[in-house]
Parts: C-alpha cells; structure tokens; sequence
C-alpha cells in the first residue's frame, strides 16, 4: 500500500492532477489511475524506465454503454517484476475517437490492441497493423460491444485467404517468378494450418520462405474463438464454472482455481483451510499433467514418439485421481465460489502420494531416455532462441519466461493458498531455446512433485465451504427434505448470488503462465466484464519473431515448445 | 483347406466383403479442434489404443483418409475450412462428430460457435460428452463399423452432399 502511494504521488507530481486522477479506492485489490488519453506515451514511458512497471500484462476495454458519457474506458494492467506489485490504468474513450498505440514501448501492445479493435472498435492511432484479430476479415459488428447480440451470427462461404502484401509481397507478384535459382533463391509463401497436424489445433501461419528458411511470418488464430468473454457477461458467476474449463483444457483444474479465487476477491471471502490444500494439491497435479502432455508433443513433433507414450501413460492415472475428486476427466468443474463441488475422498492423498512416488520415477526415465540424446539435442539446442529481453517486449510468463532467464514466479512472487508455507524452487535457464525451455519444464513437474507430497503430509480434515449463506451451495439433505432448502437451492441456480459492485484483476501462475481474469462488477449476480488474460496469446505472438531466420521444421519444435492451447489463446 | 484336405469355401455377396474390408481398416483423419482432440489422443495413446479396431493409421492428409474424425468446436471462422477438407476426400467417406461442440454446439451458443456440423456436412456417429470418455469415442467407432458393415451411412447410400452440387462451397 505505502508503495503505491509514493508512486502515485510521483505521477501526480510530474503528470499534475489535471491530467491523472485517483479516485478513492473502488477496486477490491490495487489503484485504479485514471488519464487523460493524450498523455499516454509519457505516461507509459515515465512507468516503464523511471517507476520499474516493466511489463505489460494486458491490455482490454469496457463498454459502459448508457452508464456513461463517455463509452468506452481503455484498461491497461501493468506489472513491475523488481517492486512485485500491479497499477491499473483507464483512460476515457468515445466513439470514434483515437487512442496513441503502445507498440513503441512494447511489442506486445500490437495484438491486445487489435483484439481491443476487434472486439470494441476501439482505433488505436499509428498502430502498425490494425486488422481484425479473432473474427474473420469479412465480419460486421464489433462482438464486445454491448448492443450487439449474443446470437449474432455470421457465416462465410470461403476460408479466409493468405495475404501476402503482410510479407512484402504486393498482391499481383508472382512469388515463383522471381526466383533466381531453385536452391539458393526461390522465395514463396506457404500456407500452415489451420488443420496441420504441427500446428497443434486450430493455429495458422502463413510464410514467406526462401528455400527452407523462413524469411518473414504472420500468424493467425481465432479458428476455435468460443466467446467466453461475451458468455461471461450473460451467465451467473457459478454458471462461468464450466467455460473456465476450456480455456487450457490440458489443466482445467488451474483454471477453476483462478476463476474461483478472482471471485472470492471480489467477494472477499477466505475459505477454509482443506479447501486451500485440496485446490494447491488439484493446480499441481494438473501442472504435471500440462508439462508432460507439452513436453510429450513436442518430443513427438520432433519425432520421439515412445517418449511421449511414457508420459501419457502417467497422465492416465493422474486422470483416475481426478476421476476420483470429481467424476471428469478433463473438464473437471470442480471448484466452487467458496469452497469445492465436493471433499476428496478418504485416503485420497495416499494414492496421489503413491503415484508420485511412481511419476518421480517415470519423469526421471523420461529424462534419462531423452535429456542427452543427440537427435533431440541437435534439434533443439540454440534454435529459435528468445531471449530475455524479447521475452520482455513480448510479455512471456510462466515456463516460458523463465527458460530464458527471468526468475520469476507468481506462486513464489505474489504467493496465494499455502504457496509460501512449502518449499519449492523456480527452475530457471538462460538460453531461451527450445532446449531449456523443455529443461524447465522438466525441472517444473519435479518440483510439482515436491510440492504436493508436502501437501499430502499436511492437508488435514476439516470443512471445505465458507460458512456464508449467500454463497455456499445448501446440502442434498437439506434441499430433499426441507422446504427452505429447496427455495435456496431454487434461488441459488436460478438467480445466482450477488456479487458486490467493484472490479479486480486476480492473476495466478497458470502451467503456461499468467493467468488473468480481470472482472467488473456493477453488482447482480453476473459480471459485466469478464476479461480473461491468457498467456497463450502473448506467446503465440512472439512466434513470428522467433521462428525468423530458422528452417521450417524448427518451426514445428518452436511451436511445440511454447505450449500454445488454442482454448486459451482464442478463448 | 479343411482337416481331410478337401477345397474349403464358403459364399457371400461381393458388397458385403468389400464392406468387411472397409469396416476394418478405417483411416481417421483427426479433426481436432480443442478439448475433445485431447480425449481423442488419450484414445489413440497406449492405454486405450484404437487400433484394436483397425483404426490406428492416422492419416493428416484428406487424400488418403476416409474417415474425418470431427472432435472439438467448430466456429464460422473454421466451417469453410472443414467443408474443404470433406470436400478433398475421396468415396466412401465417412465423419464422426465427437463431443457436445462439434455435434451441436454445445454449451457455447453464441456469435462465432457453428450450431453442430451436421450444418456443413453429413453425419454419421455422433459421441455425447464434453468431452466424451474414450470408451464413448470406442464405442462410437464400433457403431460406426457397424452401420459400414450394413451400408447404412450416408457415404454408401449416395446421401451425402456432393462438392458439384454444392458448387464447392458451403452448402448451408
């Protein structure tokens, strides 16, 4: 708090009050600053090299349409990774109107500002390419906008095609032709995705090569784009359980997790004990499961194929333990606003300990049959490097980040549940290749490992839900035999509870990353923004950068290696 | 041959062989799209292994494919795309929907999401879930040789939507 507060008096200082306005906290968790849009670049300029706000977490907007003036408020949510602590900044936005792009300070700025075009219509002046991003180029409308309807379809008739004036090609060139010789120098334009079996789902890249080199790329996703921004403004806070499952649906459990405890935060509820050990010992278990499968798929992309059937097998019986909490496999559900769909059954935490005592052996054969193998080796060590000041740029977290030397976590940096009563260690490389980032995802399951035999040992009995009647799901004994139980139980899924007015941005160290969920509420039980940030979509972006100048089949490990989860980066 | 060295035959239609044939060398094309692709590769992964049922050859090219395999969503930005992968296969054909999603939508009704695929092309075996079990994606394709070993589905009857007919484009 006292960091804030002689930080936002230094911006008042130099920006004067005029420009910057403070209101009296109406956040649940950190200052809201308020800007006038023509100071954006000094703004942003002055937080970044002179306060240490050094990255960018997101960048989203709000419609108030009929609640305000002015319509639209442009949200940027910074990060400074030295002081550990977040500012929110608004700046009022009306229709028509421009707002300066940050994509001078950070590269990262370009897609959430073109989601911010796609979705609100929002112009972003001297933007380098302001197309649409998850809607196809033929769409109409402006789908996060209030006044457009949930079941607003549209269908094309024809895929959308590659366009090659991104490359720098003008349209009516023939690429072939200016080939000189067929070796050394024949540039075309391939097309990749979205249905190709190394572009994992529904990714598509689209470009220009010269030989097998890979001279200049764009990417393009929204081929799974499932709005579950729009249906989160239109379901009850209980109802989005199930939409927080597909967003990395390798680690549903790590999303219900976050979902729960953004609520909660604006709630600002504490839930018991077990139900903190029960929900640390579910996000680890799903972590592993998330690294296996992603170190699994890149290994097979690169054409280890046995490797990957040594972690899926592990992942079997992870599933089973799943299974038995709460009866799904991959979308689990399982976690509620203030407590859990249910407790884990008894002796729950001997079989997870019985099967890390097995994973730890598995990951350790896994390490042993591909760690120092030379293909694998060959194929991945120094190729498509990102290095840590273009993890910066391009606001890379999570596994990652760290593989090219950021040491940072957010279970260890902002510790939330019982993070910061185990130990654990944040594995961190230097290099930023394809290599270390397996490396760290490796070191990561081990750790995850460690992490949760500590929970199995200190998770004791006790209850799960909060004790708050507005909140907690009534029991089946109640609900069966009594009259009032039956009207609660009526209410609560039919209306939904009632979420104070005020707004949070709750982040968590998702298996890829950071995971955001930034939700406003103007009370009622449903959320009137409901932002997810997904750390998928700032790494799809760097993508492009980082696959320049390497072979196209590096293309398919550098892919692989960043893990990208098409729920979660088209949500 | 039998025991005492004597010509063993036995008779049957020519179409019933041929279907024999096909029930049990299915090439699936996995369509993954999300979710439902993950329970998809559980399946085809060792514990669950799909090709006890002689559909093990994965096949990413819709030239040597003939069963597209549709499992996860399937939005507006994606259908002209699907249709076009349908369209490049060749006869007979087959497509199994897998999941919520891909079958109607599911739990997404919304701007984007296709309201289940059966819109842009025929269907012949649907999986409930979201997403299904692997042993529903099993038994799925257990149905499915069924009603090829019939030649009941849509591909045998000539049912399906040709790609002249349509223009090649979707045929909505």
């Amino acid at each position: 708090m006292n960091i804030w507060k002689a930080q936002i008096e230094e911006i008042k200082n130099k920006f004067g009050d005029q420009e910057v306005h403070v209101p009296l906290m109406d956040s649940a968790d950190i200052p809201i600053i308020y800007f006038k849009k023509e100071i954006i670049l000094d703004l942003f300029s002055f937080l970044k090299y002179n306060l240490g706000y050094s990255y960018l977490s997101d960048i989203t907007a709000v419609d108030n349409l009929n609640l305000d003036p002015c319509r639209f408020q442009v949200v940027y949510q910074l990060y400074s990774p030295t002081g550990y602590s977040r500012l929110r900044f608004k700046t009022k936005v009306n229709e028509g109107e421009e707002v300066m792009t940050l994509t001078s300070l950070w590269e990262a700025a370009n897609w959430a500002e073109r989601e911010v075009w796609d979705m609100f219509g929002i112009k972003f002046k001297a933007h380098p390419d302001l197309r649409r991003i998850l809607m196809d180029s033929r769409w109409e409308g402006h789908p996060l906008r209030k006044d457009y309807p949930v079941r607003g379809y549209q269908i094309f008739p024809t895929s959308m095609p590659p366009d090659p004036t991104l490359l720098g090609v003008s349209p009516d060139q023939k690429v072939l032709e200016y080939a000189n010789d067929l070796w050394t120098d024949s540039t075309t334009i391939v097309n990749i995705g979205p249905t190709h079996p190394a572009m994992h789902g529904a990714l598509r890249m689209v470009a220009r090569i010269n030989g097998e080199t890979i001279e200049k790329s764009y990417c393009e996703f929204g081929y799974t784009h499932r709005a579950k921004e729009k249906l989160g403004e239109n379901r009850t806070y209980h109802q989005f359980i199930v939409y927080t499952d597909r967003l990395n649906y390798c680690s549903s459990l790590i999303n219900n997790t976050a979902y729960a405890l953004a609520v909660e935060k604006l709630l600002a509820l504490d839930v018991p004990p077990r139900c903190k050990w029960i929900r640390m010992m579910c996000t680890e278990i799903s972590r592993i499961i998330d690294h296996l499968v992603c170190v699994g798929i890149n290994a097979v992309d690169l054409g280890a194929f046995s490797y990957f059937l040594y972690g899926y097998h592990q992942r079997e019986d992870a599933y089973t333990l799943i299974e038995k909490l709460c009866g799904a496999r991959l979308t689990t559900s399982y976690t509620r606003i203030g407590g859990l769909m249910a407790d884990a059954p008894d002796g729950w935490e001997k079989e997870v300990k019985k099967w890390i005592n097995k994973t730890r052996d598995v990951v350790n054969e896994m390490d042993r049959l591909l760690t120092t193998n030379k293909i694998w080796c060959n194929r991945t060590k120094g190729i498509a490097v990102f290095d840590k000041a273009m993890c910066m740029k391009y606001s890379y977290s999570g596994p990652n980040a760290r593989a090219a030397g950021i040491d940072w976590d957010l279970r260890r940096d902002q510790p939330c549940l019982f993070y910061k009563d185990v130990e654990f260690d944040v594995p961190v490389c230097q290099e930023g290749d394809i290599y270390s980032r397996y490396l760290v995802r490796l070191e990561e399951i081990k750790q995850s490992l460690n992490i949760l035999s500590q929970c199995a040992d200190k998770i004791s009995k006790g209850p799960i839900w909060v004790e708050d009647k507005r909140i907690k799901i009534p029991d089946k004994q109640e609900v069966y035999n009594a009259m009032e139980g039956l009207i609660h139980h009526f209410k609560f899924f039919m209306t939904g509870f009632d979420v104070p007015a005020g707004e949070a941005y709750t982040t968590f160290e998702a298996a890829n990353g950071e995971l955001g969920f930034y939700i406003v509420s103007r009370g009622g039980p449903q959320a009137y923004r409901m932002r997810i940030r997904s750390p998928s979509v700032y790494h799809y972006q760097g993508l492009s950068p980082m696959v320049e100048g390497e072979k196209i089949p590096d293309l398919v490990g550098a892919l692989g290696s960043i893990n990208i989860i098409a729920g979660e980066l088209d949500r | 041959m039998s025991k005492d060295g004597s010509l063993d035959y036995f008779t049957t239609r020519l179409d019933a062989f041929i279907n024999w044939g096909r029930k049990n060398s299915l090439w699936p094309l996995p369509f993954g799209t999300s979710c439902c692709g993950i329970e998809l590769m559980s399946t085809l992964a060792a514990d669950y292994d799909m090709s006890r049922f002689g559909a093990e050859v994965i096949r990413f090219s819709p030239r040597q494919s003939d069963l597209l395999v549709v499992a996860g969503i399937v939005v507006s930005k994606m259908a002209p795309v699907l249709r076009m992968v349908y369209d490049q296969m060749s006869d007979p054909k087959w497509v199994m929907s897998i999941g919520a999603c891909a079958s109607s939508g599911g739990i997404f009704n919304v701007y984007s999401v296709t309201q289940g695929i059966d819109t842009i092309l025929p269907v012949d075996v649907y999986v409930p879930g979201c997403p299904p079990a692997p042993e529903g994606i099993l038994h799925a394709l257990m149905m499915l040789q069924e009603s090829i070993a019939k030649g009941e589905t849509y591909s045998q009857k000539k049912l399906h939507i040709r790609p002249e007919q349509s223009g090649g484009a979707l045929n909505l």
